[in-house]
């Protein structure tokens, strides 16, 4: 892990900047006092920054100009000419003042500050190593989270911090998170004082009193997603200026190459409210009746596909693009998450059947063309051949093509809504059958509808894609999944409403 | 100061202001170190200044003139604060701040190019950051009115300055570290 433990990362910044601004509160300004008592290399940054304050103040300053106005035209010519910024340090001695205000802050900052900072709840976490205790303030250690979630409480900012697994971070001190993978939620009550900061490998965070996401993609950079409030997203290393302040329903990544607009995903992440549902224990007799009930649905003779993720073998055989592996709907599982335009999942079958259902856990947010692809085949022009999706005005849809010939725009369509704001885990299951011509619709295992077709062929199964469905030099627009998908079944004969309910029942994550 | 008493300092004038030039620097540092808000800083180097030059007949020439000339400014910030009604913090712990100018003048040898390289940082900003340091710094405006201009809160104003002077420090220490090693 790198290390996090930059002086612009310190308190001793923020308690800086507070004493030039001249708004340091009693408690602060005597926490300074006592900092730049015991440290020499708080001093040197004192002064540094003391420095470039009165640099930035020089041209207004300029004693030239005050005795000017006193008819003294060679102080005012002087005074102009003279260099009001100088930090008289050789550059060796510069170099070595900031490598050991480093080290000093990396000693420092977690004894005195970061102990604030404590474990709140767990719910289904799992460490490498030994796993710190609710209650047990954190600092000065990194913490890789295999599983489940944590909340982390800094009461300086009010903040509470949700962190998801597989997640690495550290407490640096008492308002700044370094989070070198993994995806966090983050509420700050109280950002006017101190506001939160978080450090990722390639973006700086800083909060303004808000609720916000950020997620780090390996490989891609890091997310910052804002849902009330101002947070200004910048690059580590990026040249001064380069920033964004964002502000409610804002998204961006920022990487390397720089900062880039997003759509906002809001239900992707783990909310508290959320938490609190996921936090009620699962028995042994729950996953008892999960593991049975997946070991029944992977012996039925109709199944043609499970995908539940849970091996390294069957990731790693999985085929597609851009595909990342998240927790799952349970602490501690595997989904498949899509989160940029042609991610996708491969899964060719080769069936044609009467009776097909179709069931997956989704948790999904809008798109930019408003259609969320679960199963798509990559032909679209046979008959029979299937799409799957969550559709613009949130309802799922099943289209078999041939299936209402003439009326291209009334494809079967579940009644209730799926995509909600704060986003949850929610199963969602379609039957199709050729011979009752019907398309029945059932949402976390409750019946929604049933809808007649006046053509119903046989399904046909082929090459197809999961999360997406992109067709070359197609008239259709990128279908892209923006979200998880958890425990995609497809099963060549139709399920019955009690069928339905007791997979959810077993598989519920709430 | 009468018309008399300036002009029996003509003679002397060039002198007070070599004087003066040369511990300015100092001057500036240690004024903005004890009372950072803009416009005290502002006023309390001007009376400084002024004091100095009002009072040269009582400096003793013999004597280092930078000790003299911070008496004279810590003066200036006790009855700046009293007329302000707040006190300077730093003053409340005379030995940090006698601990804090000692040391600085300690590393008053070396290479002073941190000013050109601030210029340099400078125009690296974006503009609206630009103008952020503009309206505090140059135009000396109120935080209030510039959250108004620039469509935030008064805090996300702070917190503003605060990257602001981050990145710029960083900009500096890293044309330091070019200069240093090219």
């Amino acid at each position: 892990m790198k290390n996090p433990n930059l002086p612009d990362g310190s308190q001793l910044e923020s308690l800086v900047a507070a004493y030039l601004d001249g708004r340091i509160g009693d408690a602060d300004w005597e926490i300074l006092r006592q900092l730049l008592h015991g440290k020499r290399e708080a001093r040197d940054y004192f002064r540094t920054m003391t420095d470039l304050h009165a640099a930035l103040l020089g041209d207004s300053l300029s004693a030239g100009e005050a005795l000017a106005s006193r008819d003294t035209e060679r102080l005012e010519k002087a005074g102009k000419e003279v260099a009001v910024f100088a930090s008289r340090r050789t550059v060796g001695v510069a170099l070595a003042a900031a490598a050991c205000l480093v080290l000093s802050l990396g000693t420092w900052s977690w004894q005195d500050a970061a102990g604030k900072v404590t474990l709140a709840r767990v719910v289904g976490a799992t460490f490498d190593g030994a796993a710190p205790a609710v209650g047990e303030r954190l600092g000065g250690r990194d913490f890789q989270l295999n599983g489940g979630f944590v909340e982390l409480r800094f009461p300086k900012c009010e903040a509470s911090v949700l962190i998801e697994a597989p997640a690495s971070f550290r407490v640096v001190d008492h308002e700044t998170l370094w989070l070198e993978r993994g995806r966090l939620t983050a509420d700050v009550k109280n950002g006017n004082e101190q506001g939160l900061r978080v450090l990722t490998p390639d973006s700086d965070v800083l909060d303004l009193g808000t609720r916000f996401a950020v997620d780090v993609v390996e490989g891609r950079g890091s997310e910052v997603h804002v849902f009330e409030g101002e947070v200004i997203a910048s690059q580590r290393e990026g040249a001064p200026g380069d920033e964004r302040s964002l502000v409610e329903g804002d998204a961006v990544r920022v990487a390397l190459s720089g900062i880039s607009n997003l759509n906002l995903r809001r239900a992707t992440f783990v909310h508290g409210e959320e938490l609190d549902r996921l936090a009620t224990p699962r028995s042994s007799a729950d996953f008892e009746a999960l593991a049975s009930a997946k070991a029944r649905m992977k012996a039925d003779p109709s199944l043609l596909a499970f995908l539940d993720f849970e091996s390294a073998d069957e990731r790693s055989a999985s085929t597609g693009h851009g595909v990342r592996w998240v927790q799952g709907r349970l602490p501690g599982t595997t989904a498949a998450e899509f989160l940029d335009p042609g991610d996708h999942l491969r899964l060719d079958l080769d069936a044609v059947t009467d009776q097909l259902t179709l069931m997956a856990w989704v948790r999904l947010d809008k798109t930019a063309n408003g259609i969320n692809s679960i199963y798509h085949t990559d032909k679209w022009g046979k008959r029979g051949q299937v799409h799957w999706m969550v559709q613009e005005d949130k309802q799922m849809r099943l289209a078999l093509f041939g299936q209402s010939a003439a009326q291209e725009s009334q494809w079967p369509e579940s009644k209730r809504a799926i995509i909600e704001d704060l986003g949850r885990w929610v199963h969602l299951a379609t039957v199709y059958d050729a011979k009752s011509a019907t398309v029945r619709f059932f949402i976390d295992g409750s019946f929604d509808s049933e809808v007649a077709l006046d053509v119903a062929p046989p399904a046909v199964l082929g090459p197809a894609q999961i999360g997406n469905w992109q067709i070359a030099n197609s008239r259709f627009d990128d279908r892209r999944l923006s979200g998880r998908l958890d425990e995609l079944v497809i099963i060549k004969r139709t399920m019955d409403a009690d069928e339905i309910a007791a997979w959810v029942e077993a598989g519920s994550p709430y | 100061m009468d018309d008399n008493s300036t002009a029996s300092r003509t003679g002397s004038r060039s002198d007070f202001l070599s004087r003066f030039l040369e511990i300015e620097t100092s001057l500036y540092r240690y004024v903005c170190a004890v009372a950072p808000v803009p416009q005290d800083a502002r006023d309390i180097v001007q009376e400084t200044a002024l004091a100095l030059w009002e009072h040269d007949d009582r400096y003793d020439p013999s004597r280092p003139f930078l000790p003299w000339a911070l008496r004279v400014a810590r003066n200036k910030v006790r009855q700046h604060a009293e007329k302000m009604g707040r006190f300077p913090r730093l003053l409340e712990d005379e030995a940090l701040l006698d601990l804090i100018v000692s040391e600085g003048e300690a590393h008053t040898i070396g290479v002073d190019g941190r000013r050109t390289h601030l210029k340099h940082c400078l125009g690296k900003l974006k503009p609206d950051h630009f103008d952020l340091i503009e309206g505090y710094y140059w135009q000396r405006k109120e935080v209030e009115p510039l959250a108004g201009e620039m469509k935030t809160t008064v805090e996300g104003i702070y917190k503003r300055l605060q990257r602001i002077r981050r990145q710029l420090e960083a900009c500096i220490r890293m044309q330091e570290e070019k200069e240093f090693t090219s």
